[in-house]
């Protein structure tokens, strides 16, 4: 009797090692999104082209994202419910890539009638980054909020929640392709570990090809 | 069988010294420390660390350049938005022993302060709070 619980229980432990070896495998990074066949190729979701204004009230589009991965989130400064602590986690993220040309981070605001570039340059300031490397987005809000569904943030008005707006802490990591790769729940630490090393993984896929 | 011998009952007395030392560590404000937590963790970080200069940090009072004087006031009614980018706004909400118990939660559990806030210092500063808005 006694002999069938010691096996049972090995038998446990074997699972969880063997799951959590298969997960820390040598695997890229997925392509995020759904698939669609075009005459036989197929196409991966890809975030659509944009215009949106920087804390500097220049226009900013796709074009000048196109030679690096970027880490986005969606926010507005007057958010008084999650936003600072993805802040903080977004903080992490510029801390760790300050110094590498090929990152960018990308902040939304959803709440452009209050956030104008001048109060995003406020911000980034109080933020104490340079905005060459983490540009803060405002611009028409309709744009806004559709993008994040690109993202797969899920941003609305609700004159419910804190703030008038709903929205999710989800930190996302998007390649030179435009395609989404990794996200991680802004509002978990531990789930920002797991995110830095899938940036990692991705910028090695640039470092093989050069 | 003599106890002193007994070597089972010196570990349960050493594993009640180590439960005694562990709770004994307690915060000392607790009511604080749940108003801290509900009201003031999302922006100033649940350690109170803050985010830059954009949520102050509260865990380093000794240096910062906000009186003690000034917290029943900035508590209550906010922080000016001409000071930092974003304006904090006021817990309205909360009574004076309310604020002052976050405020001694603060000082004592937080920045290691050993220093009683007491209610008539609260209660004195709010009536003589300038009006933000």
């Amino acid at each position: 009797m006694m002999q069938i619980r010691i096996i049972g229980i090995i038998a446990v432990i074997g699972f969880f090692v063997v799951a959590c070896e298969s997960k820390s495998s040598d695997k890229p990074l997925p392509i995020i999104g759904r698939l669609e066949i075009v005459d036989g190729d197929t196409i991966h979701h890809t975030i659509p082209d944009f215009e949106f204004i920087n804390q500097d009230s220049q226009l900013v589009t796709n074009q000048e994202l196109t030679e690096y991965i970027y880490i986005s989130d969606f926010f507005f400064t007057s958010c008084p419910s999650i936003c600072p602590i993805v802040k903080k986690q977004m903080l992490r993220i510029y801390d760790k890539y300050k110094s590498n040309s090929m990152v960018k981070l990308v902040s939304h605001t959803i709440d452009p009638k209050r956030d104008t570039a001048d109060k995003l340059k406020r911000y980034a300031a109080d933020l104490g980054v340079d905005t060459g490397k983490w540009v803060f987005l405002t611009g028409d809000k309709e744009s806004l909020l559709d993008i994040a569904d690109a993202y797969f943030v899920a941003a609305y008005e609700d004159p419910d929640a804190p703030g008038g707006f709903d929205h999710s802490g989800k930190i996302i990591l998007v390649d030179t392709k435009r395609q989404v790769r990794s996200f991680a729940e802004g509002t978990d630490p531990e789930d920002v570990d797991r995110f830095l090393k899938d940036i990692d993984k991705l910028l090695h896929e640039y470092d093989s090809k050069s | 069988m003599n106890m002193i011998q007994n070597p089972k009952a010196y570990c349960l007395v050493f594993l009640f010294l180590v439960y005694c030392l562990t709770s004994c560590s307690d915060v000392k404000y607790s009511q604080g420390e749940a108003l801290y937590l509900a009201n003031c963790s999302s922006c100033h970080m649940p350690e109170a660390g803050g985010v830059a200069k954009l949520y102050p940090a509260l865990n380093d009072l000794r240096n910062s350049d906000v009186k003690l004087d000034a917290l029943p006031c900035i508590i209550r009614y906010g922080q000016n938005k001409d000071i930092y980018s974003l304006e904090m706004e006021g817990l309205k909400n909360l009574s004076s022993i309310e604020i002052n118990n976050i405020i001694n939660y603060l000082l004592n559990d937080i920045n290691g302060i050993e220093l009683e806030y007491s209610i008539d210092r609260t209660k004195g500063n709010l009536q003589n709070c300038k009006d933000t808005d």
